[in-house]
């Protein structure tokens, strides 16, 4: 369905700084069964650019994305935007302050679904927000201010799906909700997929819900994908050292792992963040326990190790 | 084993409220009854509006309006108890914190002064707390740094010229640099990847055991309370609802808001089925009477509707704020 060849997207760093790529030679693909792709990385990793790339807010400048087999960028912005839906981070963001958000939700159906009667309209409406929980009479005469974030939240979900997309890209969009209600939102997307059989890119730093709800993961490092597979094989087994510290490094919600993670002690590095932006080798070089010379001058190749894909010279044969 | 601690701050019916206007205000602490012993790791946790953050500044003794405190908040002082609610700012700021207590805030790695080298944050601390001439000063603030395996050019920077990461190191070591009694940390480690949360987390522990300090730890993150904390005081709209030992809290919570907590939290190698709350926590300008959880509670009883319930003790050093747990 959805097909990335070797995107990259070079910016500069300030204003008359160095150039680099905060999307490095990204390629993989989504297959049309329904599924949670999860893309997930640290602050500065390139997930949120590598979204607004998918999204078509910006261009890639090298490599391109298709999407079933048409370059995004060559198909009409209402196909486009059916089959492709954003939910973002930032929920009092996504809905117009001196607007009802209800009359975003009219605009969707209007210009993307083709529905200009305003009856049939609310009636369409009405039953994909019944999905999410909501009540078209409840909210129509509602104000942004008056929803809570998670009910927003739930709100650009439902926007979303009324295109029927085949796919939703979702930035972050848990991260500003409290942990009780981040669950919920979370098992609305494993819901939509099981039951409405759309896919989901699920953006994300937190590996537990990633573990909890995707079926892929790619884990993002300075631009680069250095390990992507199945979420199960990814997380249990890691094979990349980033991956590994991730998961070490991980606080567990369970007091009895305490000792391990207290004791295996983890080492600072000091600020080195633009040296890795530009280093022709492997980014994580300058962190990695395992570093040797090739590491530091070419960047490792996509290698298959028992099922998943990693970028590290450790398992070049 | 807290037979042997000694009790170093109490807070006893502590209230908070940010005024809005002549007629309306926001409690944000509603009745808050703590005991700080020496050398603890206590953390505070709750959702965002609970009042964590709040009860972290009056207990700090940092109230400035629109925040408006009453209560008590006793820090022993060689042996005299200072009220820090009603005790004068110019000798808070002059002999309690930096030196007795110091407080780690949100977003620290913006605290610093974009005008000063890191180095003079250090100088000025040690020249007005120590005494020191400006000589001295430096040389102790570059034997620090360099105790904590940075480099002495780091207090040559300005803070711009460090990373995220760097900077909020630097004020983790600023808020150390006196060996405080108590370290007031406010999500020390939100913003930053979790290799470095782990760093920071660790470092915070070495040094609260090398002095002996009490760490008083704030976060909505319940990973990190079952990673670092002995004792979990759990905050839901203004009250405490849940004060327990952090081990046995886990397995087995008491209140149902601190159970729906645990429950929802996925964890790695773990596909069960969580289940989120229903709802949203009330408006703390005018709270639901009764027990301000009953509106989300599954449990929720006639009496909860009605009347507040009291806090009780369910066993040693543990105490919930439930109709559930009171005998009748």
């Amino acid at each position: 369905m959805l097909k990335l060849e070797n995107v990259t997207k070079i910016f500069r760093y300030g204003f008359l700084g160095f150039r680099f790529r905060a999307v490095d030679d990204v390629s993989f693909s989504l297959m049309d069964r329904p599924a949670i792709f999860t893309i997930a990385g640290e602050s500065g990793s390139g997930k949120t650019t590598l979204a607004r790339l998918i999204l078509r807010i910006i261009k890639p400048d090298y490599g391109r994305i298709l999407f079933d087999g048409k370059d995004i960028h060559e198909i009409d912005d209402r196909t486009f935007y059916r089959n492709i839906q954003p939910i973002f981070q930032d929920p009092y963001a996504s809905f117009n302050p001196m607007q009802k958000p209800i009359r975003y939700l009219r605009e969707t159906v209007k210009n993307i679904v083709g529905i200009e009667d305003r009856g049939e309209m609310d009636e369409y409406i009405a039953k994909v927000i019944s999905y999410v929980g909501f009540d078209i009479a409840t909210i129509a005469n509602k104000h942004q201010h008056e929803f809570s974030g998670g009910e927003l939240q739930r709100l650009s979900i439902a926007r979303a799906l009324l295109t029927r997309p085949k796919l939703i890209v979702a930035d972050e969009p848990v991260s500003m909700l409290d942990a009780s209600l981040r669950i919920n939102i979370v098992n609305l997307f494993k819901k939509i997929k099981d039951e409405m059989g759309v896919s989901f890119i699920y953006i994300t730093h937190d590996l537990a819900t990633a573990y909890y709800i995707s079926d892929y993961i790619a884990i993002m490092y300075r631009g680069s994908v250095i390990e992507s597979g199945s979420a199960e094989k990814v997380l249990s087994e890691p094979l990349h050292p980033y991956t590994k510290a991730l998961i070490e490094s991980l606080p567990i919600p369970d007091p009895k792992h305490r000792r391990v993670w207290v004791q295996k002690k983890t080492a600072f590095t000091a600020s080195i963040e633009e040296a890795e932006f530009i280093i022709k080798g492997c980014k994580y070089v300058y962190r990695c326990p395992y570093a040797f010379d090739r590491c530091r001058t070419e960047m490792p190749p996509y290698i298959n190790v028992n099922e998943s894909i990693v970028r590290c010279w450790l398992y070049y044969k | 084993m807290s037979a042997e601690k000694l009790s170093v701050l109490k807070a006893l019916n502590v209230y908070g409220e940010y005024v809005v206007s002549p007629l309306l205000s926001v409690k944000a602490v509603t009745d808050v009854t703590l005991h700080v012993n020496s050398g603890e790791v206590i953390g505070i946790a709750g959702e965002s509006g609970c009042g964590k953050s709040t009860l972290v500044k009056i207990l700090y003794g940092y109230v400035e309006l629109p925040l408006r405190a009453r209560g008590k908040v006793l820090l022993d002082v060689d042996g005299n108890a200072i009220d820090l609610v009603s005790a004068d700012e110019e000798y808070k700021r002059g002999r309690i914190w930096w030196r007795h207590l110091s407080y780690i805030p949100q977003n620290s790695m913006n605290v610093l002064n974009p005008y000063m080298r890191v180095g003079d944050h250090f100088t000025e601390l040690l020249k007005k707390h120590l005494n020191l001439e400006k000589d001295e000063a430096i040389k102790i603030a570059g034997e620090y740094i360099e105790s904590l395996g940075l480099k002495r050019d780091v207090l040559k920077a300005f803070p711009h010229q460090l990373s995220g990461g760097m900077r909020q190191r630097i004020v983790v070591a600023l808020a150390l640099l006196l060996k405080p009694r108590i370290i007031f940390a406010d999500e020390p480690t939100t913003a930053v990847d979790v290799v470095l949360q782990k760093v920071l987390l660790q470092h915070l522990l070495d040094k609260q055991k090398e002095y002996n300090s009490t760490l008083i730890i704030v976060t909505h993150d319940m990973s990190i309370h079952a990673m670092v904390t002995e004792r979990i005081v759990v905050m839901y709209a203004g009250n405490v609802v849940e004060e327990a030992p952090t081990e046995p809290f886990y397995e087995d919570p008491k209140h149902p808001y601190s159970r729906a907590l645990i429950n929802s939290l996925p964890r790695l190698g773990d596909r069960s089925i969580r289940q989120g709350l229903a709802g949203q926590p009330p408006s703390l300008v005018t709270p639901p009477p009764g027990c301000r959880f009953h509106p989300r509670c599954p449990y929720a009883m006639d009496v909860c509707r009605r009347e507040e319930p009291p806090i009780t003790g369910y066993e040693n050093n543990w105490r919930v704020k439930c109709w559930l747990y009171v005998k009748r």
